[in-house]
């Protein structure tokens, strides 16, 4: 670098201070995105804890266990809702939940339903089966797709297409942190031991359980959207943040070495004038 | 006036958390209204009015979806849907409910016309809520 021409170096300045414009600007929009995919995160918690909370008491009564829709089955087809970004430039955001899929679906026959671009991209790449490509931007995808989607769960698996439904999705712990994780959709996730007193007529369970387990899976898949979207305006800006300070740097060198090289140049025309002006 | 705790919670956030006198609405089983004492009680909702008492007013709004829980005394309401009649988009449900009636129509297969049904009653609860 040291020996490079100062038109070089100029061109080197120009290039990268326009991508730290570029990632500055990305900081800043996803600072604005992680505000408000963190209020709606915040508002989807007290309806996932109440649904929650009624589903584990359904499911706690004896005959709950005999349903179709806490009945695990024998076979290893596995529907995995697979929740990723929509666009890339956020540091590991997208490959991590990629890597957590890929451990989940380990020993089982993989279907996918993607959620977001990168998602449908992955698994198209990788000739995964695809479930549907209907909710493929994650961005846009509201409260009545999750019901949408959890229609969709509980229809096929009580079909019997499928002998397990989760969901991955990236848990928003801080604005620094954010965790791949994932939740047990179907069969529905039993409590260790059953001994609450039923609240219901009896014949009624299914019919229960089908309001539940849909609002139950349409309540995680909003909330875990909502929390995905939030992690991923919190990865981009850390991965932006963290790409400005490298530009930073970057500049910081160039414009020393650039200093370098126009001294360099300077100092060399004065030697060339004085010993010009002494061989005269 | 005795009162009871009472929490409605949708995806979208909570609509009401606090003391109610009584709390009415449509359940699988028929309108139950809930009022203090209530003994413990689950069930799930269909789309339709409910009306909220507390000690200074009265409001109606349309639900629908989800389930009424009463556990203890506390009385938990989670619905998909939720709105107050005052925010209710009258011309906006009217224009569903047309929707939806066109769509029973041309409905071809068994999961369609269910569909459109759905969509039909939340147009309806939402109207008769908006009239109170």
């Amino acid at each position: 670098m040291a020996n490079a021409s100062m038109k070089d170096i100029k061109a080197r300045i120009k290039s990268v201070s326009g991508t730290m414009q570029i990632t500055k600007a990305m900081e800043l929009v996803a600072t604005s995105k992680l505000r408000r995919a963190k209020e709606r995160a915040e508002a989807s918690k007290p309806y996932l804890c109440a649904v929650t909370d009624a589903m584990r008491h359904v499911l706690s009564t004896s005959d709950a266990r005999k349903s179709v829709w806490a009945m695990p089955h024998d076979g290893k087809r596995l529907l995995l809702i697979v929740i990723a970004g929509d666009r890339g430039l956020a540091g590991g955001y997208n490959s991590n939940i990629f890597r957590l899929a890929a451990s989940l679906a380990c020993g089982y026959e993989l279907t996918v339903l993607p959620v977001g671009h990168r998602a449908v991209e992955y698994y198209k790449h990788r000739n995964v089966p695809l479930f549907t490509e209907k909710f493929s931007t994650v961005a846009t995808l509201g409260v009545g797709d999750c019901f949408s989607i959890a229609t969709l769960c509980t229809q096929t698996f009580a079909e019997k297409q499928f002998d397990r439904v989760a969901v991955v999705y990236t848990k928003f712990a801080s604005m620094m942190t954010q965790i791949p994780s994932s939740y047990e959709l179907l069969p529905l996730p039993l409590p260790a031991e059953g001994k609450e007193e039923p609240l219901y007529e009896s014949e009624d369970i299914d019919e229960l359980l089908l309001t539940l387990s849909t609002d139950y899976i349409g309540g995680v898949l909003s909330g875990t959207v909502a929390e995905s979207l939030a992690s991923e305006s919190g990865a981009r800006r850390a991965a932006m943040n963290a790409a400005n300070k490298n530009a930073e740097e970057m500049l910081d060198g160039l414009t020393l070495h650039y200093n370098q090289a126009r001294q360099a140049v300077i100092t060399q025309e004065i030697t060339e004038i004085v010993s010009g002006a002494e061989a005269l | 006036m005795k009162t009871f705790s009472l929490k409605i919670a949708t995806p979208d956030g909570l609509k009401f958390d606090g003391a109610a006198v009584s709390f009415l609405c449509r359940t699988a089983y028929g309108d139950v209204e809930i009022l203090a004492g209530h003994t413990d009680f689950i069930a799930p909702v269909k789309p339709g009015t409910v009306v909220l008492k507390t000690e200074t007013e009265t409001r109606a709004a349309a639900a629908a979806g989800g389930l009424l829980s009463v556990k203890k005394g506390e009385v938990t309401f989670v619905p998909t849907t939720f709105e107050y009649a005052d925010e209710i988009d009258l011309e906006r449900a009217k224009a569903a409910k047309e929707k939806a009636e066109a769509a029973m129509k041309n409905a071809t297969d068994a999961r369609e016309l269910d569909l459109a049904q759905a969509k039909l009653s939340r147009a309806l609860s939402r109207i008769s809520a908006a009239g109170k």
